[in-house]
């Protein structure tokens, strides 16, 4: 059942046994886990079915650290969270992304990544994707489509598949409606989790609406699911609940992306179609899903390269330059606009966007599926310029010191908004030197082109792009002096207050981490529901 | 694969943007190393001048002509590939080059436009 709040009396009081906080993936998949159990679930949703300007607002933030970042501008605080605006990537992390490495202080995970692929196989099918598998050589043999051939001692193709992509609000709506258990309350802002006054005990959330009603959820345990930088806000709202160890919104971390390096290829030769976003019909999969799955091509490094050379992750897709070709971010755009306008209300990239989409308009007509045409269309026609983008995804380093903390300022309902202190260590940018060498010669000794880097010899910054895929706010840890969450995604210091979402990660590597949100809040339902089924007894 | 065949004439047309800061012509026909290799003479003029300004050490005749003696147009792809191998590259406005390409394209400049450069 969904409930406007605003329909509730004041001071009403909402019981159930579990309460989760957002209904972005990690919550979505969580209540989608509990449907039809015996579990009593209340799901507290900030905004409402679309945005408003007032909901939107309770982001904005003071960013004091690297000028990137843009704490607003890529989450979205309706029915579905920040899924609303999701491009759909998704690629599981790697070994290498896990483990501790030299030259990654901080960087290992409690957990494997033996013990999450059960969870990521399940989170396939949550997210819309096609087969769980990301070998090339195994989509080559379905496809048709190669990998271009490099010397795989210096760059690999990865693989990621893209998600329709799925917008958790819309498509789990249905089940969030008709779950007899679960009861979804929009428009409903945790302010503040009241605990025991050793804080080891979550006892209720206070809750308000725009309307000024104010109201209250109690329940057995507390999930929090509202995203990488509102779980770490909530937790220090709460008289700094769960930070004990000054570990709530330390090691924050985002991806940076950057298209310093280009490609220029030979007169009317084009990129391998693996790298362009190709389409691959479902019929070829022997599947029974008419959607075609799409894929992308990265050119990364190697595993144990990053490792010899201490080098962070990092991925490069290709981009046509050209001023004649659709690049397929109009069609893009333009069904994203069309689809939810209210979508962008107050956010800042709608004109760039909206430029796209007028860039290219005397191309929409005709295209049915973007992303398909997106692929093959571009691949099959000459690139008039032979210029590609080389954009690059860049993993940041773990850095206590980048973090996110309460500002002076304050929301609407009077608590403080966040200040963010972003930081890289200046080891981002050697790595993504290194790379691009590394990618210059193996396109160079393949014959394919030739790479110019615009990247300053002597930058320890990454130059523009931006930041995206907030995460680490609230990490996972076995020592509490490293982490606020254990590796059941249980707060050190509160017994019964879990989190869910990119706030726990580790460390993220490189790739969308919407796919890896999902496995770990399947693992965590698993958990939940041993819990509450009593096969599972939580120590205090 | 066909797309590995890539002709090397990177430095053509392409008033894309601005993106391109090296100078651009069309690709010569005919039997020379720079065709080999698909750079036309105007391209390589100025890659030449570019490689030579940020590498002044490569500027005496004697030796830049005797580096690229042995280069043929039936080896010269071969050398190219070697050179990017083994690391022998060069940053040429930002375009990572072989230095057997650099140094072809320097050799190509003519006596004249090389005493431009360093008289």
């Amino acid at each position: 059942m969904i409930i406007d709040s605003h329909d509730l009396p004041n001071g009403h009081r909402i019981e159930a046994d579990l309460v989760i906080v957002g209904t972005g993936p990690a919550g979505v998949t969580i209540a989608n886990e509990f449907a039809g159990s015996g579990t009593r679930v209340a799901v507290l949703e900030a905004g409402g079915l679309v945005p408003t300007e007032e909901s939107m607002d309770v982001y904005r933030a003071d960013n004091v650290g690297w000028p990137g970042s843009n704490p607003a501008g890529v989450r979205a605080r309706y029915l579905g969270g920040t899924s609303n605006l999701w491009t759909g990537h998704c690629r599981p992390l790697e070994r290498v992304d896990m483990e501790e490495r030299p030259g990654i202080p901080h960087g290992g995970w409690p957990i494997t990544l033996e013990e999450l692929d059960p969870f990521y196989a399940r989170a396939h099918a949550v997210c819309q994707l096609g087969p769980y598998d990301f070998d090339v050589n195994s989509w080559t043999q379905r496809s048709g489509l190669e990998p271009l051939d490099l010397d795989p001692a210096l760059i690999e193709t990865k693989l990621s598949q893209q998600s329709n992509p799925t917008r958790f609000g819309a498509v789990y709506r249905p089940m969030l409606e008709s779950a007899p258990n679960i009861e979804v309350y929009l428009n409903a802002n945790v302010l503040e989790l009241d605990s025991t006054g050793d804080g080891a005990h979550v006892n209720a959330a206070r809750i308000a609406t725009y309307q000024g009603t104010e109201l209250s959820a109690t329940a057995d345990t507390f999930v929090l699911a509202c995203g990488g930088m509102e779980n770490p806000r909530l937790l220090l709202n709460s008289n700094n609940l769960a930070n004990g160890n000054d570990m709530v919104g330390r090691f924050f971390a985002g991806h940076f992306y950057t298209a310093s390096c280009s490609l220029l290829l030979g007169r009317n030769e084009i990129a391998p179609p693996l790298y362009l976003l190709p389409a691959v019909p479902a019929e070829k999969l022997g599947i029974p899903d008419p959607a075609p799955v799409r894929l992308r091509g990265y050119f990364c490094l190697p595993e144990g390269l990053m490792r010899e050379e201490q080098l962070v992750n990092m991925n490069v897709e290709i981009y046509p330059i050209d001023p004649w070709a659709d690049n397929g971010k109009a069609r893009q755009s333009w069904d994203l606009v069309r689809e939810q306008p209210s979508a962008f209300l107050g956010v800042e990239i709608l004109p760039r966007h909206l430029r796209r989409v007028l860039r290219d308009l005397w191309r929409l007509p005709g295209h049915d599926d973007p992303v398909e045409d997106f692929g093959h269309d571009v691949a099959r026609q000459p690139n008039t310029t032979g210029m590609y983008a080389l954009q690059t995804y860049v993993e940041q380093l773990p850095n206590p010191q980048s973090r996110i903390r309460l500002g002076r300022s304050r929301d609407a309902f009077g608590k403080r908004r966040l200040q963010v202190d972003l930081q890289f260590s200046g080891a981002e940018a050697a790595s993504l030197r290194r790379l691009y060498e590394i990618l210059a010669s193996a396109f160079g000794k393949a014959n394919f082109g030739r790479v110019r880097v615009e990247l300053p010899r002597d930058a320890v910054q990454i130059r523009g792009g931006g930041a995206t895929h907030h995460h680490s706010s609230t990490r996972m840890h076995e020592d509490p002096r490293l982490g606020v969450v254990n590796r059941d995604c249980r707060c050190h210091e509160v017994s019964n207050l879990y989190i869910a979402g990119s706030s726990v990660f580790t460390r993220a590597g490189v790739w969308n981490p919407t796919l890896t949100i999902v496995a770990l809040a399947l693992r965590l339902s698993d958990h939940l529901r041993e819990y509450f089924d009593g096969t599972l007894q939580r120590a205090a | 694969m066909e797309h590995c065949n890539a002709r090397r004439n990177f430095l053509r047309t392409a008033g894309t943007a601005g993106l391109l800061t090296l100078p651009i012509g069309r690709a010569i026909s005919g039997v020379s190393l720079l065709a080999a290799i698909d750079i036309d003479p105007e391209a390589a003029r100025i890659i030449g001048r570019s490689f030579l300004e940020a590498y002044p050490e490569e500027w005496n005749t004697r030796r830049l002509l005797t580096s690229v003696a042995h280069v043929d147009a039936f080896n010269v792809n071969v050398l190219i590939q070697r050179d990017f191998a083994a690391g022998r590259t060069v940053s040429v406005d930002g375009w990572v080059l072989s230095q057997t390409e650099a140094r072809l394209c320097a050799a190509a400049m003519g006596r004249g436009h090389r005493r431009e450069i360093n008289p």
